[in-house]
């Protein structure tokens, strides 16, 4: 669907992007994350055409970027970082310029602001100015004029970095009730906690490269591994050696009455230690599961590890 | 071009609402009203103060007098509270980046320049035609002229707008370049106050410059047939400079 191949950029001797390549397919929530400044808006800017590039190939829904710009815009939604509007417009003005430079009809465009409105939960503002509008509202403007089209594929920089908790969640809602239609997301967002319960891959552009690009399973799988903390009654000491011969056990440090057990396979150890716990005599006053995050990969991967 | 209605469309619903056209052609109209009232009111101004009113003598206050000083102060102050008025509507578009959802949407560059140029170019000819009747209206009722019909009037007041609508394309092309408003004005301003001043000296030039649509404009009894190296090159000129515009924000980096 999306195909990049040593994509650079730079602006003046600032080299943002020193050749990157990822592909994103069909129908995939692509998370894409990096620091301030690393880039991800510029990379945006380059795949909806809105900016050039020094080198590389870009190919989009089969087709390459350059020269297709123009025809590809239409099968493409794009929300930008801070969307601008006219200020002395009002929401539904606005939408309804969209969708006529868009070619719609008149009946479609009625139709499809209320539905827009109402996703988005602008229709009590739509009737107001936009120069009056938060900046909240104008993002959730935003997204409704990026999907005006029913875009294959939408770009959303930092989607929610101006939404209140319940826009986020909702938010997060309509996104999966795009990829239910099949739509291609390219998301960048700085909110982790979003990125793990959405997406199906994450890349990480750090220092003009991308440093990793993994499927989020897999990155649970490999990186994310559980760490148990376990408070006994009395000085656990004893219980080092036993537990250590579980194959599914990886570490274990102990500090008096309180344990901390590292494992590295998830899955056996969900289902065995319990079991393995009970069989000893010393009485657990707690067991909580403390499992490293995204946050702590991402960390990892631009404090170069 | 199938959508140019909408474009249109907006261009007219920013008019409405930030009042551009209008301060255009309420400014026009109201230095129109001062120059007669000017110069009727200046013997007296004179005299009080102790003046010989017979200095007046020294100030052309025919009809084509009043209405060349009009001349005179529109292109000079007139074209500052012109390119001032008209520069936010392309500046912004691209400064404040309003311009970027709609082009991300496939809007189309050509027409959004076009239904500025045409929603512009229209007003300035409104506004121009209104200011060169009321002064010439007024300038019968104060001093009682007969002579100097509408027509002569009308059709210098078209040329003397022609004029304007070649700096507007101008304005729009140096906007589209520096994308910034402020010295896209001041750059127009120096091209009509300085630079065609100047070439207007070179007689080869002399017939090809737009700047002699308004000396043209000035005689109020034309031989339109004289006038055409002047209307070709300015028209070419003005297709140039919309062409420039529309290329550079079709090609713009958005950054
Ligand atoms: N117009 C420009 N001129 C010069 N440098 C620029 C320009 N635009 C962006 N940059 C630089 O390119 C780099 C990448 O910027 P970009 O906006 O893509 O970062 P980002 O990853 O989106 O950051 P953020 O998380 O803050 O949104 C930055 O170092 C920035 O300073
Ligand atoms: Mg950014």
């Amino acid at each position: 669907m999306i195909e990049v191949k040593n994509l650079q950029k730079q602006f003046g001797k600032h080299h943002v992007l020193k050749g990157i390549d990822f592909t994103i397919n069909s129908g995939e929530i692509y998370g894409f994350l990096g620091q301030n400044g690393a880039g991800k808006t510029t990379t945006m800017n380059i795949l909806t055409g809105l900016t050039s590039y020094r080198e590389g190939d870009i190919m989009i829904d089969g087709l390459p970027l350059q020269g297709n710009i123009e025809k590809l815009q239409k099968i493409i939604g794009y929300l930008p970082e801070d969307p601008q509007f006219y200020p002395y417009m009002k929401g539904i003005e606005y939408l309804e310029y969209i969708g006529k430079i868009s070619g719609y009809s008149r009946e479609a465009i009625d139709k499809r602001n209320q539905e827009l409105l109402h996703l988005v939960n602008l229709t009590e503002a739509s009737t107001r100015k936009i120069g009056g509008y938060s900046r909240g509202m104008r993002q959730r403007l935003g997204l409704a004029v990026s999907v005006y089209n029913h875009p294959k594929i939408l770009f959303l920089d930092e989607p929610s970095s101006a939404l209140d908790p319940q826009g986020r969640r909702e938010l997060l809602d309509i996104i999966l009730g795009l990829k239910d239609e099949n739509t291609t997301i390219f998301l960048s967002t700085h909110i982790l906690s979003d990125v793990e319960k959405i997406c199906d891959r994450i890349a990480i552009l750090h220092e003009g490269t991308i440093h990793l690009e993994e499927n989020l399973e897999t990155l649970q799988e490999q990186y994310l591994q559980p760490v148990y903390e376990i408070q006994w009654e009395g000085n656990c000491t004893a219980l080092k050696e036993p537990l250590l011969q579980q194959p599914w056990v990886d570490k274990i440090n102990i500090n008096h009455n309180h344990m901390t057990l590292y494992v590295h396979d998830r899955k056996k150890a969900q289902g065995q230690l319990l079991e393995v716990l009970s069989g000893f005599s010393l009485p657990i006053i707690s067991l909580s599961l403390k499992r490293s995050s995204l946050e702590d990969i991402f960390v990892k991967v631009v404090n170069g590890k | 071009m199938k959508n140019f209605s909408a474009y249109f469309k907006k261009e007219f619903l920013e008019n409405l609402r930030t009042y551009r056209l209008l301060i255009l052609v309420v400014a026009y109209i109201l230095f129109g009203l001062m120059e007669p009232i000017m110069y009727r009111m200046l013997p007296m101004i004179l005299e009080s103060e102790g003046f010989d009113p017979a200095m007046m003598g020294m100030m052309d206050t025919s009809q084509q007098g009043l209405l060349r000083s009009y001349m005179a102060n529109l292109s000079q102050i007139g074209l500052i509270v012109v390119t001032l008025t008209v520069m936010g509507t392309l500046a912004q578009e691209l400064q404040r980046k309003y311009w970027i959802l709609p082009r991300s949407k496939g809007g189309n560059a050509t027409a959004l320049v076009l239904s500025k140029f045409l929603l512009y170019g229209t007003g300035l000819v409104i506004a121009t035609l209104l200011g060169f009747m009321v002064n010439n209206f007024y300038g019968r009722v104060l001093f009682e002229y007969t002579g100097l019909d509408l027509p002569g009037v009308l059709q210098g007041g078209l040329l003397f707008a022609l004029y304007f609508i070649f700096l507007l394309s101008l304005l729009f092309f140096l906007i589209s370049i520096i994308q910034k408003g402020i010295p896209s004005v001041l750059l127009t301003l120096f091209v009509s106050f300085l630079v065609f001043p100047l070439l207007n000296n070179f007689n080869a030039l002399q017939n090809f410059l737009p700047y002699g649509l308004i000396e043209e404009s000035a005689k109020f009894f034309f031989d339109w047939s004289s006038l055409g190296p002047v209307l070709g090159s300015t028209l070419v000129l003005t297709a140039l400079c919309l062409f420039g515009t529309i290329r550079r924000i079709k090609t713009m980096e958005i950054l």
